[in-house]
């Protein structure tokens, strides 16, 4: 029985650095020596997709858990804090409304996010229900300059630059995690009888044998793709963007204020997301060229850059164009090649959801690695259920943003046709319409998404929280106890609004100072 | 607001300095700053912790002066000077050091006096020139607790380095009631992880000791036996 001792991840760029990273920090012995040999193999000229990007805040603990300081990270990336997105014109022009990261307040067994009554209650769900909701709505930052590093009064992601990150990343691997930088171009990969790859081919010739192989090579997904059977299945048909304009803006001054939250702002056949650095705004417009073409989509890019930068600016961009296609792979293990990142699927960005399935499937991969060859399926098998799973709940959770819309026009119209909608979304609207969103679903429990972030959605687009009119027990505590909480949360949320920096102060003095550790 | 000039005879010839009991005056605050070359000293007095600067987040060491405002060890239940080790930072005051920019870029020391602080007056105290623009015995004193600040700035810095790199350090919350019956919490704090401290291999151990700062590390711990008399001070008049 060969051990599986070698790990070779194809290709570079945020998702191949991060999953060698975390493949390098797991497997360390008690002095902190590999014990696995992770090398990482990239072609030297291809350029890093560098869009602003956000993550949950699952990458502070893998972060954490590579050992990468906090406050490095924030200043070698440029980044800034993530505590939620806020959502305009979503419902209809003029509406927005938070989801913040930080779930609706608790108290015993009183959750307030099914304690919510529009009629009784004037604040918006959001506004109503969260107690950091001053923080993720404006510029003010999730903790101050004494709270250590990781650690937090309101939770967060990142905001970050994609290229900077992979640049430290590359660092850290190299340098801390031991891992082998191998910058070279791949021809293809030799295959033994049975189908599993024993090495790559270098464009100079040379083998470089291994026992598993990562491919996370981006769309052309090189191994996984081209040279496995496996194949995208497009969800198209569901979520309808397929391309995106994108520009960096920088801020007008140094001391400019960063907002708290990715923005996303609802077009005519699309949505603008807004991501603020340090040092410049990321901009882009998702749309869908079923509906729009390229030059219509451009001028609408143009009159939000007029909107928030002025005209001159809005003249002066040129943006980059992306196209995708939205879709995932039936697979994403199959005998010693694992695909992770673009490779395995792309969906839109509306919740930022492609580097947590870059941490979920490294961090569940890290876990499984076998300890043979032999032994591979009693692995690959439930990792494939998870990130299956995992990927249609992204799709589900995506498409009840589009379906709740009130917005007028042929492509909205289009999402609000059940025919586009994935199979139990249905079923949940109507469940919803009878009783509020349980955290004890069995769909909320295996979710990516918590139930907070359902009814952050669901209620953040004007639906009321379900009832069947009975009288229970449960809503006789609810109203007894709910009022003085939610005054709890205005209170909490005053409270922060006062005590907390800017993002910009904090930011400022983490370059001066760094964070302490404890 | 601070008012600070660079002291010198001419300019302050009038101004006085008022005795230590008029440190009744000060902004009754628990901490106050304590570096390595005192902590000898100060032990048996005080706790010696580590806090966080609130514009920095950097640590700093600090002498515990008690648990409540009402109720500092350094003053007896008559509200006079306790004979206990007065702390370089508060021994200074009102005088301070501030770096004088010169032509060259560089900066050089210079003693200075903050003319609002609540301990100079014109009318009480003692002097701080005397005639001849000499200085006054009290000024002495203070100087010199100026000059041993300064030389004990970097060896606390990195005595302080010293305990973050070995993780070292760990919260502490102190927790009392006071003779009304409320509960006084004194948390924020940060003091030595002793079972940090007993993993440490041999080898850090002896470099430690042989750059005098496991001798500072057992006087910090041996410092929190303060805490005890300071929770039973608490109930006392």
């Amino acid at each position: 029985m060969k051990q599986i001792e070698n790990i070779i991840i194809v290709g570079g760029g945020t998702a191949g650095w991060l999953t060698a990273c975390i493949l390098a920090s797991e497997f360390r012995d008690e002095r902190g020596a590999p014990s696995m040999g992770i090398s990482l193999i990239e072609s030297p000229d291809i350029p890093t997709l560098g869009v602003g990007e956000g993550t949950w805040p699952s990458m502070r603990t893998t972060l954490e858990k590579i050992d990468l300081p906090e406050s490095e990270f924030l200043t070698h990336c440029l980044a800034s804090f993530k505590q939620g997105t806020l959502f305009e014109d979503w419902q209809f022009p003029g509406h927005r409304y938070i989801h913040p990261f930080t779930p609706p307040a608790r108290k015993d067994s009183i959750d307030l996010g099914a304690a919510w009554d529009a009629s009784r209650n004037p604040l918006p769900f959001g506004v109503a229900t969260c107690p950091t909701a001053s923080l993720a709505m404006t510029d003010k930052a999730p903790k101050k300059i004494t709270t250590p590093e990781y650690a937090f009064s309101a939770n967060y992601g990142y905001h970050l630059d994609a290229g900077a990150f992979a640049d430290l990343l590359t660092r850290h691997g190299v340098s801390y995690l031991g891992i082998q930088h191998i910058p070279t171009r791949i021809q293809e990969p030799k295959f033994d009888e049975a189908g599993y790859i024993t090495a790559l081919q270098t464009e100079s010739g040379a083998l470089i044998e291994g026992d598993l192989f990562i491919d996370c090579s981006g769309s052309q997904a090189l191994l996984f793709g081209q040279h496995l059977n496996t194949s995208l299945v497009p969800k198209s048909d569901i979520l309808f963007n397929d391309a995106a304009l994108a520009v960096q803006v920088s801020h007008p001054a140094e001391d400019t204020p960063i907002a708290s939250s990715t923005r996303s702002t609802a077009q005519s056949n699309g949505w603008i997301w807004d991501i603020a650095l340090q040092h410049r705004r990321g901009i882009g417009y998702v749309h869908s060229t079923a509906f729009i073409d390229e030059s219509e989509a451009e001028t609408e890019l143009r009159r939000y850059i007029a909107k928030e930068f002025g005209e001159k600016t809005a003249e002066s961009i040129q943006p980059r164009k992306l196209k995708f296609q939205p879709g995932y792979r039936t697979s994403f293990w199959e005998k010693n090649c694992v695909a992770i990142g673009m490779s395995a699927g792309f969906i839109e960005p509306l919740e930022a959801s492609a580097l947590v399935m870059v941490e979920t499937s490294a961090w569940l991969l890290a876990r499984s690695v076998p300890l043979c060859r032999e032994h591979i399926e009693l692995s690959a098998k439930p990792f494939n259920q998870a990130l299956l799973h995992h990927w249609e709940r992204i799709i589900h959770f995506l498409k009840l943003h589009y379906v709740l819309s009130e917005r007028e026009g042929a492509y909205w119209e289009a999402h609000r046709n059940p025919s586009s909608w994935p199979g139990s979304l249905a079923d949940d609207l109507s469940s919803w319409r009878q009783r509020p969103i349980d955290h004890g679903e069995a769909d909320r429990i295996t979710d990516l998404f918590p139930a907070a972030s359902y009814q952050y959605i669901y209620h953040g687009m004007g639906k009321p929280v379900g009832s069947d009119g009975r009288n229970r027990r449960t809503r006789q505590q609810v109203a007894q106890a709910a009022p003085q909480l939610f005054d709890d949360v205005q209170r909490a949320q005053q409270a922060l609004f006062t005590a907390m920096p800017s993002n910009r102060d904090l930011l400022d003095k983490i370059k001066a100072f760094g964070q302490p550790r404890i | 607001m601070a008012n600070y000039q660079l002291l010198d005879p001419q300019h302050h010839a009038e101004t006085r300095v008022l005795e230590r009991d008029a440190l009744l005056q000060l902004d009754r605050g628990l901490l106050c700053a304590a570096f390595t070359g005192e902590f000898r000293a100060m032990a048996t007095d005080f706790p010696i912790v580590l806090i966080k600067d609130a514009n920095t987040g950097r640590f700093y060491c600090a002498a515990l002066l008690g648990l409540s405002p009402e109720n500092l060890a350094c003053f007896d239940h008559e509200g006079r000077w306790n004979d206990v080790y007065l702390p370089w930072s508060l021994k200074r005051q009102p005088l301070l050091i501030a770096n004088k920019e010169g032509q060259d870029g560089g900066t050089t020391p210079m003693v200075s006096i903050d003319l609002d602080h609540p301990l100079v007056s014109t009318l009480d105290g003692k002097p701080i020139f005397e005639v001849g623009e000499t200085l006054s015995s009290t000024t002495e004193e203070k100087m010199t607790a100026l000059r041993s600040i300064h030389a004990n700035v970097s060896t606390t810095e990195s005595f302080i380095n010293t305990l973050l790199k070995l993780k070292l350090l760990t919260g502490i919350k102190i927790k009392g009631t006071s003779r009304s019956g409320e509960p006084i919490v004194v948390d924020d704090i940060y003091g030595i992880d002793e079972d940090a401290l007993r993993q440490l291999d041999s080898d850090t151990l002896g470099r430690l000791h042989r750059e005098g700062q496991l001798e500072l590390i057992f006087l910090m711990v041996a410092s929190l036996g303060r805490v005890s008399a300071f929770t039973r001070q608490l109930n006392r008049l």
